[in-house]
């Protein structure tokens, strides 16, 4: 029987030597064709942050659709407002979740519109929120993540950061109605450190429980 | 009129809070971390807390701990408010004499049902 895919090839054109050619052939045929920037397959982690995202932007009424994961080839160009949180693993890794939204996703958000402060304040605790979701899924996988506080980035800064960001970072991009949403994360675990051991007694977004 | 403190490091979240609590009879004061939470609560007789969890200067699981051991805090009743949904951190929060636990994000109309459910029974 041949095991669950939570190790999958970080990108299309990587096959395994075990696979026959008529298998890699008709795997490379399904793909998307290669873009100027290397997708990755859509692995474990991936499909985690991605839903995490799709469903935190659903529960302020803002659709948001995934685009392909891209692998870090370039820094992404970062929309307006930024913000970042830490994290560790209880083996003692440490990385860090960064989400980038323009002003206008952050006006559909919210009814009043908000300035500058309130923009910021707004971006950080979505990112709060987004890693919160993120923290909740690990528990699936047996990880437990300690967050930080969120705070806030100048997008040009975290731009530039970006460039000297260590390869395995992960960047993703949904697309709204009113521009691109970014989030890039550094120093996650890999699909292949994941091992799943069922729900983890996780009450759900949006819970209520009263004592 | 009764008063609630809600203590939340989102100035928007506690903005939001207050406007749907404020047109059901509370009046609403605001703290952004567990330190500056602390001392309010300790300044007026509040019918109930409403706690985030992760917090800078103070988290919302200390000044929970605080509270509680405060004879002068502790008979108010406080739910948390927070992304936080793994179960040994509720029960942790339910042991320390917590009333109640909601996951962000929760629709404001039920924080305002919540709240009241909540402040009637600590009437009763």
């Amino acid at each position: 029987m041949s095991k669950p895919p939570t190790s999958l090839p970080t990108a299309p054109h990587e096959f395994s030597p075990r696979e026959a050619p008529s298998q890699s052939a008709r795997r490379a045929a399904d793909l998307p064709p290669q873009s100027s920037t290397a997708q990755a397959q859509r692995g474990t982690i991936d499909s985690l942050v991605q839903a995490s995202l799709v469903e935190l932007f659903q529960a302020y009424g803002i659709a948001l659709a995934p685009m392909p994961r891209s692998l870090r080839e370039r820094p992404p160009t970062l929309p307006d407002v930024s913000a970042m949180i830490g994290f560790a693993t209880e083996s003692r890794r440490s990385g860090r979740l960064t989400l980038s939204l323009p002003s206008a996703v952050i006006g559909l958000m919210k009814s009043e519109a908000p300035n500058g402060f309130r923009q910021g304040d707004w971006a950080r605790e979505l990112t709060n929120q987004l890693m919160g979701r993120i923290k909740n899924r690990m528990l699936q996988f047996s990880v437990r993540l300690q967050a930080g506080l969120p705070a806030n980035l100048e997008p040009k800064l975290l731009e530039s950061q970006l460039q000297s960001a260590p390869a395995t970072m992960r960047a993703y991009t949904g697309r709204t109605l009113r521009g691109e949403v970014v989030v890039t994360v550094e120093g996650m675990l890999d699909d292949a450190e994941l091992k799943y051991v069922g729900p983890n007694r996780v009450a759900s977004e949006g819970d209520t429980i009263l004592f | 009129m009764r008063e609630v403190l809600v203590v939340d490091d989102s100035q928007t979240i506690r903005r939001e809070i207050a406007k749907a609590l404020e047109p059901a009879g509370f009046e609403v004061v605001e703290a952004g971390d567990g330190v500056s939470g602390l001392e309010r609560a300790g300044e007026r007789e509040f019918a109930l807390i409403i706690l985030d969890v992760n917090m800078p200067r103070m988290n919302g699981m200390e000044m929970l701990d605080h509270l509680k051991a405060d004879p002068k805090t502790a008979d108010i009743p406080v739910i948390m408010l927070t992304t936080e949904a793994e179960q040994t951190t509720i029960e942790r929060a339910r042991k320390a004499g917590a009333k109640g636990w909601l996951i962000k994000p929760v629709p404001m109309a039920h924080i305002v049902s919540t709240v009241q459910a909540l402040a009637r029974r600590a009437q009763a």
